[in-house]
């Protein structure tokens, strides 16, 4: 029971099989490039290249949602790029079928990724956040506009104006510290435009603005190319599948991350034992990988894929990922002992970071147990969740027509 | 050695442990989610090498949830406030409840004006911080990250004062150590003094003092 790896799907083999088909399918030269496609980057290779920010070097870079991405090699550009076109291709075989959910659909999200190209539409469909914008048709406009707070405080009853305002500053203090490096979120319109989302977000939620939401909402902008979509989007993700994450008290992300412990006992059990040792209380490294949903801690690709995961299946992919983290890391864990600084180290410069779709692989076959869910409730006081869904659901009934 | 930083969002507590730690200052620098963590050791006068393990931490009053465990374990608070921004500084008895909530009763607690380079915008007189600071029986001191100044200053006077007050102690009392401390020979001034979690911590993060 509980949790352990399993090896009936080695879904990295298997992918890089069908990108091989792919390739002879449509491509004059495939055989020959399929034979010098590295097949696994050294992970060191991947982790140096790893950023998020400018970087002024001679090292090649890329540019990707607005975000100038560095590699540090031929190879690692060219698989990059290979690695995109295959997951284009697989998405584009899928015809109308992709935004479906269905085994083949599922195959292709998790070897390939969703292409970039497809990103704004499959997102907002796979997360709901597509129905939530149908539902509450031009609620967004109101939210988004400059007398957002009165027309708040008139359909919501009364609206939190101490609790707006507090947001609204806290924000502010964020705005300039999203994404700096990124083209969009460098100029006014991109500021404005997160600030916007931002200050929705507060207007709409009782739950309001918490630091982290910032780097969630900067993403989804630049992926999705939308206020809206990313104002959905962002609902979704804070008052449906992580709800208790960012309220006060951060209830259920603690009984995550708990539970990620729990897990890592029955995974690893001698790195789970230096970790308790040491006193290492995993919140450390946990808080910004699940409130920040890895933005900042992994790469920009392994980030979107990620993603790609979260919307397709599911928040809980966010704790396999965590899992599959502190398992390859276990080696460095185990090897550090008694030495604290050793183990945050490791975790939080995460040197042996496997490629993003190798991790997403990883990540996809830990079997977090039929259990999964009781555990996390038993972990919250009695009738907590139901509560914050309830609050919700009466908070967002004032906003239906 | 734990030490804590704390303070209102902005006011610069990353950048303070980042050129404590690494001499690093970044205008860009991210909103820290949680806690973050750094080590350095520092020489004493008489030779000694304290080492410090400073824990960074969010300043958005909703982080407490996570922050507040971290208080506990520390012998010491650099409270950190914006002297460009006052706000930052009416909150600190805020904070300094905080400590008295959750911290253990002796922490060595110092009041940080940080951003003493935005001279042009300081809304916080020295003398009004000076003046809290001996009201409440706390050390102060003004700051920059960016321009470095008084970073040093800020980091080593808190810890000399906590390894005397923890030398002071274990004088005082015969067997029982004070816990974070190893026991310490007669002669202290020989005794190198570690924090007792990480002895063999990695030679590569340890900086000479300047």
């Amino acid at each position: 029971m509980g949790c352990r790896k399993t090896t009936n799907a080695d879904v990295f083999i298997a992918s890089d099989d069908e990108w091989v088909v792919i390739e002879s399918d449509g491509a004059e030269s495939g055989s020959g490039m399929a034979r010098n496609e590295p097949s696994l980057l050294p992970a060191t290779d991947v982790a140096a290249s790893r950023s998020f920010e400018l970087i002024e070097t001679d090292e090649a870079a890329t540019m990707a949602y607005g975000f100038r991405v560095t590699v540090t090699s031929d190879d690692e550009y060219t698989a990059g790029a290979r690695r995109e076109a295959a997951a284009a291709a697989a998405w584009d075989k899928l015809g109308s079928a992709a935004l479906r959910r269905s085994r083949a659909v599922e195959d292709v999200v998790l070897a390939w990724g969703i292409p970039p190209h497809a990103r704004p539409t499959a997102w907002p469909v796979f997360s709901s956040a597509e129905a939530l914008q149908l539902v509450y048709t031009e609620v967004y406009a109101k939210l988004a506009s400059a007398d957002g707070d009165a027309w708040v405080g008139a359909t919501a009853g009364s609206a939190d104006v101490a609790r707006i305002d507090g947001d609204r500053a806290q924000i502010e203090l964020d705005l300039r510290r999203t994404f700096p490096t990124n083209e969009f979120f460098a100029s006014q319109a991109g500021l404005d435009s997160l600030r916007t989302i931002l200050v929705a977000f507060a207007r709409w939620s009782p739950i309001g603005y918490c630091q982290s939401l910032n780097y969630v909402a900067g993403l989804l902008r630049v992926v999705l190319g939308s206020d809206e979509l990313a104002f959905w989007s962002l609902v979704h993700f804070v008052e449906d599948e992580l709800l208790g994450y960012y309220t006060e008290g951060m209830s259920l992300f603690k009984a995550d991350s708990a539970l990620i412990g729990e897990l890592l006992a029955e995974l690893e059990p001698e790195a789970s034992a230096v970790i308790d040792a040491l006193g290492f209380d995993l919140s450390i490294v946990t808080a910004p990988w699940l409130l920040c949903l890895y933005v900042n801690t992994l790469p920009l690709a392994h980030v979107l894929h990620v993603w790609d995961m979260v919307m397709y299946s599911g928040a809980s992919f966010l704790i396999r990922v965590a899992l599959a983290l502190l398992s390859a890391h276990a080696p460095l864990i185990t090897a550090a002992s008694d030495d604290f600084e050793a183990v945050y180290l490791a975790l939080t410069q995460l040197p042996l970071l496997p490629p993003p779709h190798a991790l997403v692989a990883a990540a996809a076959t830990i079997d977090l147990g039929p259990e999964f869910s009781t555990r996390q409730r038993e972990k919250l006081a009695p009738g907590e969740l139901p509560q914050l869904c309830k609050a919700i659901a009466a908070h967002r009934a004032h906003f239906a027509l | 050695y734990t030490v804590v930083l704390i303070g209102d969002s902005a006011v610069g507590k990353s950048n303070l442990l980042s050129r404590f730690t690494r001499d690093e200052f970044s205008l860009e620098s991210k909103s820290t989610i949680g806690v973050e963590f750094a080590t350095r050791s520092i020489s004493t006068d008489d030779g000694k090498v304290l080492k410090a393990q400073i824990w960074d931490t969010a300043g958005q009053e909703r982080y407490r949830a996570i922050t507040s465990a971290y208080y506990r374990g520390a012998v010491g608070a650099l409270l950190v406030y914006d002297i460009s921004k006052y706000e930052t500084f009416s909150n600190v008895e805020r904070w300094l409840k905080e400590l008295r909530d959750h911290a253990e009763n002796h922490i060595e607690v110092m009041l940080v004006g940080n951003k003493s380079d935005l001279r042009h915008l300081r809304v916080v007189m020295t003398e009004d911080a000076e003046a809290f600071a001996q009201e409440n029986g706390i050390s102060f001191i003004e700051t920059s990250a960016l321009d470095a100044s008084n970073v040093e200053e800020a980091f080593s006077s808190i810890l000399t004062k906590i390894y005397e007050k923890v030398s002071r102690k274990s004088m005082n009392s015969d067997a029982a150590g004070s816990g974070k401390t190893k026991p310490m020979a007669n002669n202290a001034s020989k005794v190198i003094v570690v924090d007792n979690e990480n002895d063999d911590a990695a030679p590569a993060k340890k900086k000479k003092c300047c």
